[in-house]
């Protein structure tokens, strides 16, 4: 039985662009913890972003300042690219199979 | 020779040569995300990071104060150990799965409606045209 074109449409799969992803999901994180961070500082107060700070034994240099947000910035966008590239290429092997 | 009539031109298939050139953009347009396999993909990601982040901390010295150790309150089985780190990847999996499916689910709804509503008015705006040649 052929197709209607309300059915096609349907059933089109989107295929996911993994580079996109990658810098997608790299700008979500990298953009989030900037942004976190630099409300911490502009915050201020005696113990300022004492949490925050936990995630520079991950990511070496990084501090709860304007520098350090720049430096969470670069080491959360790597880690968020990574994970979109793995999203966006275990998916297109999935659904495309 | 070009088509100079006002009627649409109409080829053997019954799509017309406009239909041609749109259907491939509105199909890339409102194509679904496959819900299992986005689901799987940031699940397996999930997985990647608990276990990238668990092993970080039992390795480098530098990571070893981060009280990691309290996600067990919310993945049961879950220590910051070589056990901890294939429990923790399941968990990952898990959690991370449910939140791709939904979001993938989430999308497609969004997208349905979407198409739903731009249809109506469509159909609507036709009986319009064809109200004011009575």
């Amino acid at each position: 039985m052929p197709q209607t074109r309300e059915q096609s449409i349907q059933d089109g799969l989107l295929a996911l662009n993994a580079q996109a992803w990658g810098i997608s999901v790299g700008l979500l994180f990298g953009g989030g913890l900037f942004l976190a961070t630099n409300f911490l500082v502009i915050k201020g107060g005696p113990q300022m972003g004492r949490h925050l700070t936990l995630l520079a034994q991950f990511f070496p240099g990084y501090s709860v300042s304007f520098v350090g947000s720049l430096i969470g910035f670069v080491y959360a966008f790597v880690l968020g690219w990574a994970v979109g590239r793995i999203i966006g290429a275990v998916y297109n092997k999935l659904a495309f199979r | 020779m070009p088509n100079h009539s006002v009627l649409p031109e109409i080829r053997d298939d019954g799509e017309t040569t406009a239909e041609r050139e749109v259907m491939p953009v509105v199909n890339l347009a409102f194509s679904r995300l496959h819900k299992a396999a986005f689901g799987v993909a940031t699940g397996v990601a999930g997985a990647i990071l608990m276990a990238a982040i668990t092993v970080m901390v039992l390795v480098s010295p530098r990571a070893r104060g981060f009280p990691l150790d309290l996600l067990g309150e919310y993945f049961a089985g879950y220590t910051v150990s070589w056990g901890g780190v294939f429990v923790g990847m399941g968990w990952g999996f898990l959690v991370a799965f449910v939140g791709g499916w939904f979001l993938a689910f989430c999308r497609n709804l969004a997208l349905a409606i979407i198409a739903f509503a731009i249809r109506t008015r469509a159909e609507l705006t036709e009986m319009k045209t064809f109200l004011d040649h009575i």
